[in-house]
């Protein structure tokens, strides 16, 4: 090791100094960027839940676990393929962070559709790869982009041309091995959308039930006027992966970006959404879910800010809280000084499935505009005992009827799925889950 | 079918139910009508085994087996259904799904195999002609953004195809307008079998118009206080309910 270790690092932090300090094989100016990038996260510190954005999670599940560097990419885990989208898609696999070729399709060029993988951009491109990785700041909520930032080393970049319209969805996989080793594993997605461009991208985080992963991901799109993408982001892991993610959204003049985000399993999890309405007309709609089971901890954030006048976001999240776990929802809205006219809704409903289950869920208004329109409405609850009984009334077995009318919470976000595999994918987990037997779908 | 002996029950520490007894023999259809307040819709809720009532004393037997022991989902399945007085909205969880998902819990428990696909829409769509619904109520939510005539009627439907052994209709008749309550009438009517009791909880003599019951029972203060044949409700319909009260307070 070069670095002396600063005598107040945190053993978290040196381990991370320590694995970062053992890559190599990087091009000058990436190892550069990295190193910064390292340095900064450093200097900064750990989150801790007296920082207003981390008040309701604690890292210490990530402070206690000592993770090594991904090996190259193995085999695919048997586990984990059936847990796939199925669809005629094209599909780009990733296994502990590093392009998969075997079990991806040919990133061959699709008219209007350059895709190349990161790796190969910081091999052969290394001041666009730095260009890629961000200089900007880092906001203190999304504070493990700096992680990704200093380890990644693939990921995919997405460029569709202007008025390309892609009518099949993309389809990322992000597999986490069960080999046994816990490891950093740091994907990186960026997609820029050219102007009235469109494309369906589905984000899907899978694990192997044994993984101990630490995943650091990061997804950064941006819009350009009149673009559209709609996007979904499954994340659907073994009980002990840690996963710590990003997704950033730059929407330009009209355009329209849609989020579908779907977070199961995992020890400790994080998802922190930053979209910014940039362009008169940009407009974003945000829907997920969350399941907290178990001991399991996740926390979603959302930031949107309404930088610009005319801009238009609603947002809809449903969590459900099961046994001792505990989910986190904090939705933030922005509106600037100019940006009147604004159209900014929030809905957070959540549903405690036990009594020792918890849910905290926090808006957060900043309006320095006076034209707008801005409401949120945040409800915590349990099973609604008339409903309950009404169902068990007609002859449903009580555990039967508890799992429907936890599906009928979900149901009514996956509606808005408009990928109906994906729509029954995800209905089909939720249904495994609630319902001892797989029931049909109507 | 179903017999009520000294049953009293109290909710939230207060007593409903005082020592109330009734027979229902097989085949027969009873209305059970009384002032608001009487302990008409406890009645039929704990028949149901809604939780939150506490029995007091007194047992309630069901085809010769304790009705109160059973869960609802077991009553259910033993063939007692309630029409609720306020059906209840599930977003989320269809209509269609539910009556399937009913009856096949019902014919599990019988030792019968899950119904067939085809047969089961022939069925509903048969049954949903007769309470003259649109099949749009099929693909939406239970009782999702039904009128309160339509959540009426939808309860009439479930009943029709689940056809339990002991009816009980809680305010059934409330909230429709004549038409309505013609066309749900005429649902319960077809039902009506020597194996089959029902019990109509209702305020107004109205319904037994359409509904022709073989017994009229008053229920006041928790307990019944008369009983009758039908003209007794014509008599509660032009005299009120003071007069039984009276009669059964100098008894």
């Amino acid at each position: 090791m070069s670095a002396a270790p600063l005598p107040s690092l945190h053993p978290a932090l040196e381990r991370l100094r320590t694995l970062n300090a053992a890559r190599g094989g990087q091009s000058r100016p990436v190892a550069l960027a990295q190193k910064a990038a390292l340095e900064q996260f450093l200097a900064l510190g750990l989150p801790t839940t007296r920082d207003e954005p981390w008040k309701y999670t604690s890292l210490r599940r990530f402070e206690s676990r000592t993770l090594a560097l991904p090996e190259a990419a193995t085999a695919v885990d048997a586990t984990v393929e059936p847990r796939l989208l199925v669809g005629d898609w094209q599909r780009i696999t990733f296994v502990n962070g590093r392009h998969a070729p075997a079990q991806s399709s040919a990133l061959s060029a699709v008219a209007g559709l350059q895709l190349r993988t990161l790796a190969s951009v910081m091999q052969e491109a290394p001041q666009e790869a730095v260009a890629l990785l961000g200089t900007h700041d880092v906001t203190p909520s999304a504070r493990f982009d700096l992680v990704n930032r200093a380890f990644v080393d693939d990921g995919i970049v997405i460029d569709v041309s202007a008025g390309t319209v892609l009518s099949q969805p993309l389809y990322l996989v992000f597999e986490s091995s069960g080999s046994g080793q816990a490891t950093l594993t740091t994907p990186r997605v960026i997609v820029r959308a050219g102007a009235n461009a469109k494309l369906t991208l589905i984000e899907h985080h899978v694990s192997a039930e044994r993984a101990e992963h630490c995943v650091a991901a990061v997804t950064h799109l941006s819009l350009a006027d009149g673009a559209h993408v709609e996007h979904y982001r499954l994340r659907q892991e073994g009980a002990q992966v840690i996963h710590l993610g990003s997704v950033s959204a730059e929407v330009s003049r009209s355009a329209r970006y849609l989020s579908h985000t779907l977070s199961l399993g995992g020890t400790l999890s994080r998802l922190d959404l930053a979209i910014r309405l940039a362009g008169s007309g940009a407009s974003c709609e945000l829907n997920g879910v969350f399941l907290a089971d178990g001991t399991q901890h996740t926390d979603t954030h959302s930031c949107i800010e309404h930088a610009v006048p005319q801009t238009r976001s609603s947002q809809d999240y449903r969590g459900l809280a099961d046994g001792k776990g505990r989910g986190v929802f904090n939705g933030k809205v922005v509106v600037h000084k100019d940006a009147q006219k604004t159209d900014a809704r929030q809905s957070s409903r959540n549903l405690l499935l036990s009594n020792s289950a918890e849910i905290d869920t926090r808006p957060e208004l900043e309006i320095y505009a006076d034209d707008v329109k801005c409401s949120h409405g945040a409800t915590t609850g349990q099973l609604d005992a008339a409903a309950l009984f009404y169902l068990r009334s007609r002859g449903i077995a009580e555990d039967e009827a508890r799992g429907l009318l936890a599906l009928a919470f979900v149901e009514t976000v996956l509606k808005d799925m408009s990928v109906e595999s994906v729509r029954d994918h995800v209905s089909g987990i939720f249904r495994r889950n609630f319902l001892k037997t797989q029931v049909p779908t109507r | 079918m179903l017999s009520i002996k000294n049953l009293s029950v109290a909710a939230q520490g207060k007593q409903i139910l005082k020592g109330l007894n009734l027979d229902v023999p097989a085949g027969e259809v009873h209305a059970i009508m009384g002032p608001n307040g009487s302990g008409k819709s406890t009645l039929s809720q704990v028949l149901a085994g809604r939780d939150g009532y506490e029995i007091l004393s007194g047992t309630v037997t069901y085809q010769g087996r304790d009705l109160l022991a059973l869960s609802p989902e077991e009553r259910a399945r033993e063939g007692v259904f309630l029409a609720f007085q306020y059906p209840v909205e599930i977003a989320g969880v269809n209509n269609v799904y539910l009556l399937k998902a009913a009856l096949n819990a019902i014919r599990k428990h019988r030792g019968e195999p899950e119904v067939d696909a085809f047969e089961f829409l022939a069925l509903v769509r048969e049954k949903m002609a007769v309470m003259q619904m649109s099949e749009a109520f099929l693909s939406r939510g239970v009782n999702e953004g039904f009128s309160g005539g339509e959540k009426k009627r939808n309860e009439i439907l479930q009943m029709m195809i689940l056809e339990p052994k002991l009816a009980l209709l809680d305010e059934t008749d409330s909230g429709l307008d004549i038409d309505a309550l013609k066309i749900v009438s005429q649902g319960v009517n077809s039902l009506r079998s020597p194996e089959r009791s029902m019990v109509l909880v209702t305020h107004y003599q109205r319904l037994l118009d359409y509904i022709e019951p073989d017994r009229v029972h008053v229920l006041a203060d928790g307990k019944i206080i008369k009983s009758g044949d039908r003209n007794l409700a014509l008599e509660l319909e032009k005299r009120g309910y003071d007069w039984v009260k009276q009669e059964a307070a100098a008894a």
